[in-house]
């Protein structure tokens, strides 16, 4: 030996002997250890935000994942296989970098399950215990057929720089979800820009072309915070747009709900794809054993077979094969970024310099009833939204960036004058500053008139969108109550249906607002309601930045 | 070596002797190693120096009980195999009576020393992890040994049939996977009864913290590139690789290394229609970091880069450092661990992982349970030259003792490590026995070269992670 052998560890004991009795000395203290043994019980953990919510029961031995806002479909699916494993498992859903902040912002859960493992391992403060790939899908673009042929990308799948160019002249206009809150966007993004540095492999800030990227993101017509809710939108109104960017899963599924005429042809562009890879990460050692029984159970081939199968998921279990319709051909796949510094710059310059610029409209209620803590609440989200926070990366991507134009409205009984505020390089410290005083000025009496306030809003959008069609133009309704004055919803609706275009409307559930009066409103204009009575109004606001 | 020696039977009478002289015996072996290992060292560079072998003589000597003086110097890195132990990480006489005599008898006392400490720990603390709550009442069944491992043997460890050839020997194995370097720097016997690396380098590392007294190696596997038939034969036809025997193609890695440092891609190479892709050429590994075959990559490719030398210097580490740094730091992300990649390669196929770095083990397992796919497009690249992965058990605790004693001397141990794909030593190695099953392998595999000391490793995948900052 080359080390001391006195030293405790050196001093390994060899010979059954030896070991059993060592072993017999311990059994009689590990015994009475075992009496006291027992896991911490497990927090009732923080709210999923706003149309998230969590699936499944909440019972201390409960294990909780955190997933991607796509897997809502696979969930029961996954809750089944995890029962016959004796896991019971529930779900709560957020988009990859609201996962990541979520975890290292201390909200409690056993596992998360993203779709893509490479940024998790990259920005997560405390490394995940353990990782296991369920499954795979490819973010791929969907196309409708007759687009596809007549720009000939069903005979040769396109380039990136191909698709950028056909988007900068106008001959192809898609969906994508936004690259700060969804993996779909994100991928699509590092993909392109990747393909645009002529690098295929690790890339670096100053590869970036922004050239091909802003040529990329003219054509995107419609965006979202999640790969879900833009498919829902698409099928919704698939005029809007020749195509989506989602993930190969999503788009077959789609196809199966749409007509034939309607149907996308999945397109992989040639110099590559980076593909989600769904890894169960174990984040809590005590839940190790149900992780373990869990993922046996997921990785089975009855799992693998029956549950990903008709989802059109690549199964990780090659015992699985693959459904017919998921094409087996060689796809280039193209690295994801190995520095967390690279991600951040690439989403700052999306945000700030390469995405559409956009109109984003506040309609907010200062009825009497907002007044006090409500009303603390709408001027903090207000702040952050503002440059307050700096201390999460996604608090940074959320705030009002570049080029943005900024609308408030307040209403009770009457409806304000809008303040507009333009941010603008070069003055954006000061045009944060101008919404944080509006924020502290806001005040609270009298009633609510909603639909007036609404309508206001919708003019003058109408005239955003009227006077630069390269904007996305939203607007976001906060109001705690129900409409008690002014113009009525039916006088409202019948005002959008006449528009020329219907911009979304993405109401806010806060306080006692009606259900049903805001599920119209964004039903009417394509919008989508998010819920604030359980979560604050900073991470709804946070989270509705993913569809402006 | 008498390595598949029963312990138990020699070191009961050991103890029956051990006296109060133990204490100056102790001093002396203290003082004879710490002799030992400076005239080795110092040998080690001699030899190093004026050696024209391309190969390592000396590698690991620094951390490793290497008896120099002993090993035949024409013995590695010629192509044979290396039985089990015979990589230099394990040379303790550990049959030899004297010296076992200067061992146990204070080894006796730290364990009651040790037991008595356990005891007040256990009963002063909160339950810290899911082991040590399995563990209260695992132990107290006598055979329950927790061990970190390398992420490919998980599937071996969870097998029915080795869990019941583990419980002859009264064990029952709680294995958590984990990469080598992550093995290396885990040793926590709170926690675990041994750790399983897969590499020479990284178990010599964990001996050396552990200051376990033995190690076995169970289990080796050479290292290749998992790929794909269209991708070989592009490289055949570029003069990167030969088919072998008609079954298997090995790659000349210098060749392979140049074209991947002049940025080739695929579509640039001669008869590429298969894999027309503005794909750089690349290996892909898992993360040098963390994992060992990235590791034993990093180690074949600085052979390569040091002119067919193994890296064993500053300057050498210097010279090479511009041609191995960026085989990892242009991958992009990667994966903790090498079961993650493999699974990359089999279910996103040559797109994702048109040459991937692999264990030999990883593939004949595959294929061992997936006939249908022996024929397939999945070939094997065994790149020239060549490192063993060696899988090493370095045990913390009696109860990891005895389970690295039955994994290396049960033949029914041995016959499912063939099952899983693993070489193993003894009369029976493992090719032979796939062979039948129609899983073509080389059984010599030409030109093999010892992975750099720990030490030298660990310096370059140090600077190589400090380009990744």
């Amino acid at each position: 030996m080359n080390r001391a052998p006195g030293h405790r560890g050196g001093a390994a004991l060899r010979g059954g002997f030896i070991a059993r009795a060592a072993c017999t000395l311990l059994l009689g203290v590990l015994v009475v250890a075992a009496a006291g043994c027992g896991r911490a019980a497990k927090g009732p953990g923080g709210a999923g935000a706003s149309g998230d919510g969590a699936s499944g029961d909440g019972g201390a031995d409960t294990f909780r994942i955190l997933a991607g806002s796509e897997l809502r479909d696979l969930a029961p699916a996954i809750q089944a296989a995890a029962a016959q494993a004796h896991v019971n498992v529930a779900f709560s859903y957020a988009g990859t970098l609201d996962i990541v902040e979520r975890i290292n912002d201390g909200e409690h859960f056993d596992a998360i399950l993203p779709p893509n493992g490479a940024y998790p391992v990259l920005a997560l403060a405390k490394k995940p215990l353990a990782r296991e790939k369920l499954f795979y899908s490819r973010v791929a673009l969907g196309v409708k057929a007759t687009k596809a042929a007549e720009l000939g990308w069903d005979a040769n799948p396109p380039t990136w720089a191909e698709i950028a160019a056909a988007a900068r002249a106008g001959r192809f206009r898609y969906a994508m979800t936004n690259p700060t809150s969804s993996n779909t966007g994100m991928s699509a993004l590092f993909a392109v820009a990747s393909a645009a540095a002529k690098k295929t492999e690790d890339l670096a800030v100053q590869d970036v072309d922004p050239h091909v990227i802003t040529d990329f993101l003219a054509g995107q017509k419609l965006t979202a915070g999640s790969s879900g809710w833009l498919a829902d939108a698409y099928l919704k109104d698939p005029s809007v747009v020749d195509g989506i960017v989602n993930y190969e899963a999503v788009i077959l599924r789609l196809n199966d709900k749409l007509p034939q005429s309607e149907r996308l042809n999945l397109i992989y562009p040639r110099d590559g794809v980076i593909s989600a890879d769904y890894p169960l990460m174990l984040l809590e050692s005590g839940r190790r054993d149900e992780y373990n029984r869990l993922v046996v159970a997921l990785k089975g081939t009855e799992f693998q077979r029956s549950a990903l199968g008709p989802a059109y998921l690549r199964p990780s279990n090659p015992d699985a094969g693959l459904v017919p319709a998921l094409p087996s051909g060689a796809v280039a796949e193209l690295a994801f970024p190995n520095r967390l510094e690279v991600i951040d710059a690439v989403l700052t310059s999306y945000q700030s310099n390469w995405r559409r610029p956009s109109t984003s409209i506040f309609v907010l209620d200062v009825s009497g009833s907002m007044a006090g803590e409500r009303l603390d609440g709408v001027r903090k989200a207000l702040r952050v939204l503002a440059g307050a926070d700096t201390s999460s990366a996604t608090a940074r991507y959320a705030r009002f960036q570049n080029r943005e134009r900024v609308v408030l409205i307040t209403f009770s009984n009457d409806v304000s004058e809008p303040t507009t505020v333009d941010v603008a390089a070069g003055d954006i410290p000061q045009a944060h500053a101008r919404i944080r005083d509006f924020a502290d000025a806001l005040r609270a009496k009298n009633g609510t008139a909603i639909y007036s306030a609404l309508s206001a809003a919708n003019d003058l959008a109408l005239r955003e969108a009227a006077a630069d069609t390269g904007r996305f133009v939203s607007i976001v309704l906060l109001t705690d109550g129900e409409s008690n004055t002014g113009i009525s919803f039916g006088d409202y609706a019948s005002a959008v249906s006449a528009s020329p275009q219907h911009v979304r409307v993405f109401p806010i559930l806060f306080g006692e607002s009606s259900v049903d009066q805001m599920q119209a409103v964004a039903d009417l204009t394509g919008g989508r309601v998010f819920d604030a009575r359980t979560t604050s109004l900073a991470v709804v606001f946070k989270e509705i930045r993913g569809y402006q | 070596m008498s390595r598949n020696v029963v312990p138990g039977a020699f070191f009961m009478l050991p103890i029956l002797n051990a006296t109060g002289s133990v204490r100056s015996r102790y001093r002396r072996g203290v003082a004879a190693a710490f002799r030992r290992r400076v005239y080795r060292n110092a040998t080690c560079r001699r030899v190093a120096a004026r050696t024209s072998y391309p190969v390592a003589r000396c590698s690991g000597c620094a951390i490793r009980a290497a008896h120099v003086g002993r090993r035949d110097p024409g013995r590695i890195g010629n192509g044979q195999e290396p039985a089990s132990g015979s990589d230099g990480s394990d040379r303790t006489p550990k049959g030899d009576p004297v010296n076992a005599r200067r061992f146990v008898a204070p080894a006796l006392a730290i364990v009651l020393l040790a037991g008595v400490a356990a005891a007040v720990w256990y009963s002063n603390r909160d339950v810290k992890s899911g082991r040590a709550a399995a563990d209260s009442t695992a132990r107290a069944g006598g055979g329950t040994v927790h061990g970190l491992i390398g992420s490919e043997k998980e599937a071996f460890f969870s097998d029915p049939r080795v869990r019941k050839a583990l419980g002859a020997h009264g064990l029952t194995a709680v294995v958590e996977k984990a990469g080598s370097r992550t093995i290396a720097n885990s040793y926590d016997p709170k926690l675990y009864d041994f750790g399983f690396p897969s590499g020479a380098p990284a178990a010599a590392e964990l001996r050396a913290r552990s200051k376990a007294r033995n190690v076995y190696t169970p289990f080796y596997t050479p290292i290749v590139l998992a790929s794909w038939r269209p991708i070989a034969e592009i490289l055949v036809a570029n003069g990167i690789a030969v088919k072998q025997d008609d079954f298997y193609y090995v790659v000349d890695m210098a060749r392979l290394i140049t074209m991947i440092k002049d940025g080739t891609r695929w579509k640039d190479l001669k008869g590429s229609a298969a894999f027309q892709t503005g794909k750089a050429v690349l290996v892909n590994s898992t993360d040098v970091r963390t994992s060992n075959s990235a590791a034993m990559y990093l180690s074949l490719a600085s052979y390569v880069a040091n002119d067919q030398q193994v890296v064993g210097s500053q300057a050498e580490v210097d010279k090479v450092m511009p041609i191995v740094a960026p085989l990892f730091l242009r991958q992009g992300f990667q994966e903790t661990s090498s079961a993650g990649p493999f699974e990359d390669y089999l279910a996103l196929g040559m797109g994702k992982a048109p040459l991937l770095v692999a264990y030999e083990s990883q593939m004949v397992e595959f294929w061992l349970k997936h006939p249908d796919r022996i024929s397939s497009d999945m070939v094997l690249l065994y790149p020239r030259p060549t490192v063993y992965s060696k899988h090493v058990i370095v045990p913390y605790t009696p109860a990891g003792e005895l389970l690295g004693a039955a994994m290396e001397s049960d033949t029914a141990l041995i016959a499912l490590a063939h099952d899983y794909g693993f070489r193993t030593g003894g009369d029976v190695k493992g090719p032979e026995i796939w062979a039948r099953k129609g899983i073509k392998v080389p059984v010599v595999l030409q030109d093999v070269v010892d992975p750099p000391s720990y030490e030298w490793l660990e310096r370059m995948i140090k600077e190589i992670e400090s380009r990744f900052n």
